[in-house]
């Protein structure tokens, strides 16, 4: 997770020392802030009735289950999610975008059984983009070649460098601290598309949890963005224009904390650090509300995709219409698409362009082809 | 990976710059006294007041909505919103010839104290000042009680006025308290709330033959019920809840003609007309803010107003484009909607959803890897919000023991004919209202008429069960 839970960022230096200092053989990280749920006190048994001690208690129903059956509930969750949604065809190859967070870690691991016990019949594949954040990615990338190697499946990856010619921490160095995640998710979005499509997959598997997709709808009903709400709800982001890929969310349903806990039973090696780049300040607020709303009432992160999947848009509302980048050729709502907006900003060294609002950066690349215009000498 | 970012957070405006200028920027004599945030501008006191006064009369104009002939009910209680929509009204009717409003109005004040647990005197106290507030403008005015709604026949609204006594029914009050004492979280009594007031408002509205009722929420309410309802699980009918227009009820719309303005145009108003208000306590201020989904939506929306103050218009506008799409918009007949708040009941439901996600993680937490049948994986059933036909018995639950104690392996509540459950009534509830059933403790305790009305259509369903080979 490049923007992991922030509140424990005390927790994550501390062991992000360690990490540094790790003896070479791997090690196991697990995010300590979300076993909170694992019972302590007086003996339960578990739910299912089948004898033994209970270890946890699940957030999303509140049942208490032995590590047997919690392992079996969890598989069997993402088995149906992945049949009800018709997420895969049978010879599919399967992209997985892993980073080498819990997520994706998890998610690797859960497909290889799923696809062994219930004769998917699935070719899978680890896509790993490498942003170029020096003592962040390079880190995370050693956990990817890890999850390699355990689960023998061969892995790509792509950098931000070779994709487009700017590593993260150059483009920090160019606009500063600011809206880097911005620039960040808008690149790894492209890059994902372009790892799928040189690798030839059917589909990207993409780690996003339950938490991830409640937190979505939040920010899109905060942005006002009516269109991104009615979208990012869907299990699959169908391939509207020709070319592109279709990404699939198999942990949609899938609590946070059950896949901390999960990836902790499980012993399954992950990298749990805070991205070097603080999130979005606006996004921080929607999460600290959604962990305060959780803490409330534990089934509201199922409630608000709920709502969300069950929206509705009135029909005079106009939606943008999705059409190809011009340039590259990626599903966009614009002429440009924002990958390539903000990458002619960076070359052109006006970074904001692709930030604000599409009228401004309108202008400022007028004022600044205007100005070229004059000064005849100013080559990129 | 970074997944939170997938999409671009684009880049949210944060605090503009006041644009304070030396005059008014609407009538350029006078000295602004208050910035509009929505304008941008620094107006004068007259020219502001005169803002709001056109604010109200086209919300009300563009919706086309108002005829001559209407009777309207303003809901009133007494605090600074609901005065200022009685003072914007009562203006309406002082204009000259062709501006006056041609419809007619009276004024409903609803007694909650019951619930909040308000020494009688207090309550009295609390009436006596509505009453003048309402009595100055001429609106004939009534008030009621909440606990109203345990009553199942006879009138419920009494003419109000500065003579107006507080008759209490103690009997119908006891349960009242008993119906929010018997829900166990704050959330699910300040929704359970809601829908009361709702009900009674409507029915208010048809004893004293109204057809439109006014309410006076603000743009910035709005905002606050949006990320409450989404919270609640309640997207479905969220445009009815932050619209201009609430149509669910047949012969009654509720219209909300303050949604334009926000709750600090709202305060300055007051201010400037020396409005004055009866603070009457609500349960979530009561509590700490922390302790429901309203009360922290409502801190939510507060600390963005101060970092991020077009938040609210934002939030707001999302709200404006949501609606009910025509495919569904049919009204079906009274059997389809939610027994609690009246939404229509749509069994629309994908068969990969979060309801059904839920749904079946409860299913295999309580069966085990021995009870469940990895085959019947293929072919289970569909679930929908209105839970016909086959559909397993546990809707978003929280205390499973209530309701599938009883449950078969297919999930089907094994429940009598003849007692009506909580699960019974959860049939008959829509998503969001489900999760205020799962915190109400016995099924004794919910209003007469919900209880009432549950019989009757759990009664028709089985009818509508033993016959349906036979019909046609
Ligand atoms: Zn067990
Ligand atoms: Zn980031
Ligand atoms: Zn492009
Ligand atoms: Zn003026
Ligand atoms: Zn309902």
């Amino acid at each position: 997770m490049l923007c992991a839970v922030y509140e424990w960022v005390t927790l994550l230096v501390l062991f992000d020392i360690w990490w540094r200092k790790r003896p070479v053989s791997p090690v196991f990280a697990f995010d300590f802030s979300s076993t909170v749920s694992i019972r302590t006190e007086m003996p339960v048994s578990c739910s299912s009735k089948c004898g033994k001690r209970a270890i946890l208690k699940r957030p999303k129903t509140g049942d208490a289950l032995c590590k047997e059956c919690f392992f079996w509930a969890f598989e069997t969750e993402v088995h149906n999610t992945i049949v009800q949604g018709n997420l895969f065809n049978r010879g599919d190859t399967v992209a997985i975008a892993a980073s080498g967070g819990k997520d994706s870690t998890v998610l690797a691991y859960v497909l290889k059984v799923l696809n062994e016990r219930h004769d998917y019949g699935l070719n899978l594949v680890l896509l790993s983009i490498d942003e170029g954040i020096t003592g962040y990615r390079d880190d995370s990338l050693e956990t990817v070649k890890q999850n390699r190697d355990d689960y023998e499946m061969p892995l790509k990856i792509l950098s931000y460098d070779e994709l487009f010619g700017w590593t993260m921490d150059a483009i920090v160095a160019q606009i500063g601290r600011k809206n880097n995640c911005t620039f960040c998710g808008v690149f790894r979005r492209q890059a994902l598309d372009r790892g799928a499509t040189q690798l030839g997959v059917n589909c990207v598997a993409t780690g996003h949890n339950a938490d991830d997709l409640a937190e979505t709808v939040l920010m899109n009903i905060l942005r006002g963005d009516i269109a991104r709400l009615q979208r990012c709800t869907s299990i699959i982001t169908a391939s509207e224009s020709e070319g592109s890929i279709p990404r699939v969310k198999p942990l949609k349903y899938t609590y946070e904390k059950e896949i901390v806990m999960y990836a902790y039973f499980k012993r399954l090696v992950y990298f749990s650090t805070e991205c070097v780049f603080a999130p979005n300040a606006y996004r921080g607020h929607a999460r600290a509300f959604l962990k305060d709303l959780e803490k409330i009432r534990p089934s509201v992160i199922m409630d608000i995709i709920h709502s969300g999947e069950s929206l509705q848009v009135k029909d005079d509302v106009k939606l943008p219409v999705r059409t190809q980048c011009s340039r590259c050729g990626s599903v966009s709502s614009q002429e440009l698409c924002k990958a390539c907006v903000l990458l002619e900003g960076l070359n052109r060294g006006l970074p904001k362009l692709g930030i604000g609002k599409s009228s401004l950066a309108n202008r400022a690349r007028e004022q600044q082809d205007a100005g070229k215009k004059k000064i005849t000498n100013c080559d990129f | 990976m970074c997944s939170r970012n997938d999409q671009d957070d684009g880049l949210m405006e944060e605090k503009p710059k006041p644009l304070w200028t030396e005059v008014c920027q609407k009538c350029s004599a006078a000295k602004p006294v208050i910035q509009i945030l929505q304008i941008k501008h620094a107006y004068c006191r007259d020219c502001f007041l005169a803002h709001v006064n056109h604010k109200f009369r086209s919300t009300l104009g563009k919706s086309k909505m108002m005829r001559p002939s209407d009777v309207v009910m303003a809901a009133f209680s007494g605090s600074v919103k609901s005065h200022v929509l009685l003072h914007l009204l009562h203006a309406g009717f002082s204009e000259k010839s062709h501006k006056r409003f041609l419809f007619k109005t009276q004024v409903l004040y609803i007694d909650e104290g019951a619930v909040l647990g308000l020494p009688l005197s207090d309550r009295s106290a609390n009436l006596r000042l509505v009453a003048e507030m309402s009595e100055q403008y001429g609106f004939s005015a009534y008030f009621t009680s909440l606990s109203c709604q345990h009553d199942n026949q006879g009138l419920v609204c009494v003419p109000l006025n500065k003579d107006s006594a507080l008759s209490v029914n103690v009997e119908f009050e006891a349960e009242l308290n008993n119906l929010i004492a018997n829900i166990s979280s704050l959330t699910a009594k300040e929704d359970m709330l809601k829908q009361l007031r709702q009900q009674v408002l409507l029915r208010a509205a048809k004893e004293l033959k109204c057809n439109k009722i006014f309410t006076a929420e603000s743009s910035t309410d709005l905002a606050i019920h949006i990320l409450t309802d989404v919270s609640l699980g309640r997207g479905a009918q969220m445009h009815h809840d932050v619209s201009f227009c609430d149509d669910r009820d047949e012969e009654v719309k509720i219209l909300r003609p303050l949604l334009e303005l926000s709750s600090k145009e709202i305060a300055f108003y007051s201010v400037y007309f020396k409005l004055s208000s009866v603070f009457i306590p609500s349960l979530c201020s009561k509590a700490q803010c922390d302790s429901s989904i309203h009360n922290l939506s409502k801190k939510f929306v507060m600390e963005l107003m101060e970092n991020f103050p077009s938040t609210v218009s934002t939030v707001f506008r999302t709200g404006e484009k949501l609606g009910s799409s025509s495919s569904t918009s049919v009204r079906g007949d009274q059997e389809d909607v939610c027994i609690l708040c009246q939404v229509r009941l749509v069994g629309t439901a994908a068969p990969c959803s979060s309801s059904q996600a839920t749904e079946f993680s409860r299913l295999i937490s309580s069966l085990g890897p021995s009870g469940f049948d990895n085959n019947s994986l293929t072919c289970l059933p569909p679930t929908d919000d209105t839970f016909l036909g086959q559909s397993s018995c546990c809707g978003p639950s929280q205390n499973s023991e209530t309701c599938c104690v009883k449950a078969d392996v297919s999930g089907k509540c094994g429940s009598g004919q003849d007692m009506l459950t909580l699960s019974d009534v959860e049939k008959l509830c829509c998503y969001g209202c489900r999760l205020i059933v799962h915190d109400v403790k016995t099924v004794s305790g919910l209003p007469a008429n919900i209880i009432e009305t549950a019989r009757i259509r759990k009664g028709l369903q089985s009818m509508r069960d033993s016959i349906k080979d036979f019909l046609l």
